[in-house]
């Protein structure tokens, strides 16, 4: 019989350190070195083996609220999102004289469009790897690439585009009497007529100009000017980095339903076509990180992708049902 | 649900209608882009998000609902919750050949479906397990859910929590220590009841 003392604190060692092999089998990053350290510890007393697997016991029993526990975490983490969400809205209000958050701009012309002006406010939207081609009643363009979000709000004096996620190219008209501004929730972007690119991802935006003149407004600091093949990025705490040059064929390669790299970060190219993607690759293997990548991909084609890369730099890809993990082949 | 129409006074199907549709419109878009992290699917979290949207729009028909976003989201964390659980089911036993992912599918194959007997022998220490991950410190809590049931490694969960990666070691060991108490304290110290060792009780 195992007569347990309920005072744990003052406790068997065993139970100790069956916790802390347990905490550590949970971690999912323990080494080849700590499972043998860890099978050294279980072969050497009963009273080990006793304590982890009465540990795993409990576990299991734990297990039968999986279901419930997990829902209530979800639930948590829903109502932290859309808390989040509603203060992001709400400071952006106080900022608003700045001209500055998008979010805000959203929720004030909502309120009043939908009072007022219903069809002068309007939202686009893609999905995964989806593309858009907007034309808009003054003649500009916009092309939305993957899982991005605009709205539209046009008047007699100005014209004004929100970007609340993703990336948009812009084709605009000139007008000199209504300026026309592409907002974010770190940026304000305005031109008179030239054609550019925002993205904003992580909160982060870039402005990338491919004609014309562009002043970019960052939250915080100094007004930029930007001209033809320059970019500045603006990240999430609105200052600003120092404008500097790109290569267009690069950054606007989804335009045509590309993605091309040179000599790129494999971790970077894997982030950058997840953009397009359902189910995400993933690397089995930090190191792989930083294998240089150049060349093209179709954004369209997660498959062809995957072949590519497998073939390169001769790795194994293995589909599960919510990823695909890129991993260096297992020495048989 | 007969009641509804017994005068209360009210219309709940109208005015609880408007305030789910708006509150559907006004959540649709973070609902369906935070399943589709979760699930790594567009689709499922579509499924899902409208499955919720519909269960909670026919509760509104007869019921009175005090806070719609709450339930929303109440609804579509309980079908994601089970349908992520049922995945994992599916993946531990299709997908990993190795010993160890083996041995834990048919854990979570008989905890899922114990024997009558196993569930009555255990239902006590079930109920004090949960009474004692539920009554862990929050970030504790949240970390041993994430770890046991969302399957994050401890540096995922470090992140989503925002505290470094050997807090959530030290989480992790004081939610074992919690189940090792509340075991111990039910009386049927951890007697190794392992519902997935059926043999051992014949």
């Amino acid at each position: 019989m195992n007569q347990r003392l309920p005072d744990d604190d003052a406790g068997d060692p065993a139970n100790d350190d069956a916790a802390h092999w347990m905490a550590r089998k949970l971690s999912g990053s323990m080494n080849a070195e700590e499972r043998k350290a860890f099978e050294g510890w279980l072969s050497l007393s009963d009273d080990h083996r006793r304590a982890f697997a009465e540990l795993e016991g409990m576990l299991d029993r734990a297990d039968a609220h999986g279901g419930d526990l997990l829902a209530a975490e979800f639930e948590r983490q829903l109502t932290d999102e859309a808390e989040r969400q509603a203060r992001h809205r709400r400071s952006g209000v106080s900022r608003i004289a700045a001209a500055i958050s998008a979010a805000a701009l959203v929720a004030v012309i909502s309120i009043f469009a939908v009072n007022q002006q219903p069809d002068r406010l309007i939202a686009h939207e893609t999905e995964i790897g989806a593309f858009d081609r907007i034309a808009l009643d003054d003649g500009s363009e916009i092309e939305l690439n993957t899982a991005s979000r605009i709205t539209v709000a046009f008047d007699d004096n100005s014209r004004s585009v929100n970007l609340e996620g993703g990336e948009a190219f812009f084709n605009v008209e000139t007008d000199r009497a209504r300026p026309f501004i592409v907002k974010t929730d770190v940026a304000e972007i305005a031109v008179t007529g030239t054609s550019f690119s925002v993205s904003t991802v992580h909160d982060r935006s870039s402005v990338h100009v491919l004609t014309g003149v562009v002043e970019v407004t960052p939250l915080k600091g100094q007004q930029a000017t930007l001209l033809a093949g320059d970019t500045i990025d603006v990240k999430a705490d609105g200052s600003a980095t120092p404008v500097a040059r790109y290569d267009p064929s690069l950054i606007f390669a989804w335009r045509s339903g590309k993605a091309r790299f040179h000599d790129e970060r494999l971790g970077n190219v894997v982030a950058s076509l997840n953009r397009y993607f359902d189910t995400p690759i993933e690397l089995g293997d930090d190191s792989l990180a930083d294998l240089p990548v150049t060349g093209e991909f179709d954004i369209r084609d997660r498959e062809t992708a995957v072949k590519a890369l497998t073939l390169i730099f001769d790795l194994e890809s293995r589909e599960e049902p919510a990823r695909i993990i890129l991993s260096r082949p297992q020495p048989q | 649900m007969a009641d509804v129409e017994g005068g209360k006074g009210e219309i709940p199907s109208c005015a609880d209608g408007g305030a789910v549709d708006r509150a559907i419109r006004r959540n649709d878009r973070m609902l369906v882009r935070w399943l589709a992290r979760k699930f790594g699917d567009i689709e499922t979290a579509r499924d899902i998000a409208q499955s919720a949207y519909l269960r909670v729009w026919r509760y509104a028909q007869t019921q009175h609902i005090d806070n719609v976003q709450a339930l929303i989201f109440k609804t579509a964390a309980n079908l994601a919750a089970n349908e992520f659980r049922a995945r994992k089911r599916m993946q531990l036993l299709k997908l990993d050949p190795s010993a160890s992912t083996r041995e834990n599918a048919i854990e979570q194959i008989a905890s899922a479906s114990p024997s009558p007997e196993a569930t009555a022998v255990a239902r006590e220490e079930i109920a004090a397990s949960l009474r004692a991950i539920q009554s862990l410190p929050d970030l504790a809590r949240r970390a041993f859910v994430l770890s046991r049931f969302e399957d994050k490694t401890y540096r995922e969960i470090a992140v989503i929590l925002g505290v470094s990666e050997s807090s959530i070691e030290k989480y992790i060991i004081a939610a074992l220590k919690a189940l090792r108490k509340a075991a111990e304290e039910t009386g049927r110290t951890p007697k190794i009841v392992h519902l997935s060792n059926r043999r051992n009780r014949q």
